[in-house]
């Protein structure tokens, strides 16, 4: 027979009101391809509006069940391993983290503090042995999250690009705090800002299709001709 | 029974159980309620407990659960006084789901203090988790408003696939955030069909005097690709860097390997799939699809006139 500690769930003193805002709020979300049950918030001690749920408003992906893994692994600090841009990892994972469509794991490495997107990381496995690893005095996890997936790497790459006067509106929406917008006299905008993720940050520019060009540094150039002239 | 369906009875007995235990005095109706119990099921559930107890089985091992008059009463079960740990899954859902409410700017302040709670007890480090939507556009709440007025939204649009530009009286239903993006679904007048625009694609919106009646169930918020006989389709192989793509977007898996996946891939616009093959560069090769190869020869040209 298990003792109740290997099984019981601490309580964590929800209200009824908390209770509710809690289940709606699952109800609202989708991740791993479907909506919440009841399941957990019976385990919370149920809710008396069970019924009241809105329409789903958010879908947070489709990797549900590496994510599940993952979040044991911060959970109970086992060290994760996979492989990432073709190289083997091993990760202490300080913590997991959605941001505008993608997860993350924001890790520590022999090399420091960095980030992976989970839908990249491949062959996922989690450690047996708990409180493997200590987090960092002093760590955030919102400190080491990108605003844009290219600025989740291994990359240091300050870029310029131009965006056409046909798109330079819809750039700007998606250009983050960190880039220095310059406007053109004819409606094109220059911007400078840092990557981190060159393969994400080429992915993104494609969508403009031939209304872009990086200005700047030559070997980016040539990186995203290379990109460009290797695809089928 | 199944034995998907006995998991999810004893779940819920489970869950019923310290409850009641922590709440004595309870009624049928506020268990019903709470546990989304019919009254026969929870009298079902209150027989099997009665003869549930601990390794012995004797009748002082064994449960006490009745009703009596109205109260539901459990009794000899300190063992089921606490609720079972939730699984990684179900916690991940539940604090996700707050935190993304919570990051779209619409969360009660009901729900911060629960998702502050829940996170303390099943993570054991601060700031473990964290989820950001983003917050909604300043689109969505004029939209918002349409949808629940019935009132008919002009919008300048310009599409993903063709670039195109145009003026369209949407009758909006429910605006919603998915991977990272945030969207509005309606019946299009233009086209005179349901679709779903994505909200940072509408450089314009303004709400006109025309209105429409608001349905009283639209379908679920979501962006689907609707198979149409007009689709251009391409068959393409990835290797395992590319593989996430099947799980991204809506594709048929052809055949799936170690060293490599194919899967058809269908889209109204050729170019859809041309700035995907381009993206995916040398880590995907299209193997048919004679429309997706045009496309995307005339793409790179474009893009590399630039360049070269």
């Amino acid at each position: 027979m298990s003792p109740p500690d290997e099984y019981a769930l601490t309580d964590a003193g929800l209200t009824d009101e908390e209770r509710t805002a809690l289940w709606i709020a699952a109800t609202m979300v989708r991740l791993g391809g479907q909506a919440a049950g009841p399941a957990a918030i019976f385990k919370l001690g149920g809710s008396p509006a069970l019924a009241a749920g809105e329409p789903l408003t958010a879908d947070l992906g489709a990797e549900g069940e590496s994510l599940a893994d993952l979040f044991d692994a911060v959970s109970t600090r086992r060290v994760v391993s996979f492989v990432y841009r073709d190289k083997e990892r091993k990760v202490s994972p300080y913590g997991l983290a959605h941001r505008r469509g993608h997860w993350y794991v924001v890790g520590g490495t022999p090399a420091g503090t960095r980030v992976f997107r989970v839908d990249r990381m491949l062959k996922i496995g989690v450690g047996d042995k708990p409180g493997a690893f200590e987090r960092p005095a002093g760590f955030t996890l919102q400190d080491e999250l990108p605003d844009a997936p290219w600025m989740a790497g291994e990359d240091d790459v300050i870029v310029d690009v131009r965006f056409d006067a046909g798109v330079a509106w819809w750039a700007r929406r998606q250009l983050t705090s960190t880039a220095k917008v310059t406007e053109g006299s004819d409606g094109s905008i220059t911007a400078r800002f840092p990557v981190a993720q060159v393969e994400a940050f080429i992915g993104w520019l494609i969508s403009f299709d031939d209304q872009a060009e990086i200005l700047g540094p030559d070997e980016m150039r040539n990186r995203f001709v290379d990109h460009v002239t290797a695809a089928s | 029974m199944s034995s998907r369906r006995t998991a999810q009875r004893l779940a819920r007995i489970l869950a019923m159980l310290p409850w009641v235990i922590a709440h004595p005095g309870t009624t049928v109706d506020e268990v019903c309620e709470r546990f989304s119990y019919s009254r026969s099921d929870l009298f079902a559930d209150l027989n099997l407990v009665l003869v549930c107890g601990l390794p012995g089985y004797g009748p002082g091992e064994l449960m006490d659960a009745f009703v009596d008059e109205d109260e539901v009463v459990v009794d000899a079960a300190d063992y089921f006084s606490q609720p079972v740990r939730l699984t990684a899954a179900e916690a991940l859902m539940l604090l996700a789901g707050g935190m993304a409410v919570l990051s779209s700017g619409s969360g009660p302040p009901a729900l911060e203090s629960a998702v502050a709670k829940l996170q303390a007890v099943i993570a054991p480090d601060a700031e473990s988790v964290a989820v950001d939507i983003g917050s909604e556009p300043e689109l969505a709440s004029l939209l918002r408003k349409a949808a629940s007025d019935g009132a008919v939204v002009n919008i300048t649009y310009t599409a993903l696939g063709s670039g195109d530009t145009t003026h369209r009286d949407i009758e909006p239903w429910a605006v919603f955030s998915t991977l990272g993006n945030w969207y509005v679904s309606g019946h299009c007048r233009r086209a005179d069909a349901e679709r779903v625009f994505r909200l940072d694609r509408i450089r314009e919106a303004t709400t006109t005097a025309q209105t429409f009646d608001v349905p009283e169930s639209s379908p679920v918020p979501e962006v689907r690709y609707s198979p149409s006989v007009d689709d251009v389709a391409a068959r393409i192989q990835l290797s395992p860097t590319a593989s996430w793509v099947a799980e991204y977007y809506p594709v048929n898996i052809v055949s799936d390997g170690p060293e490599a996946r194919v899967i058809d891939f269908s889209a109204t616009d050729p170019m859809v799939t041309a700035r995907l093959l381009l993206r995916l560069g040398a880590t995907a090769t299209l193997l048919s699809g004679d429309k997706v190869a045009a496309a995307t020869d005339d793409l790179r040209e474009r893009i590399l006139a630039r360049y070269l």
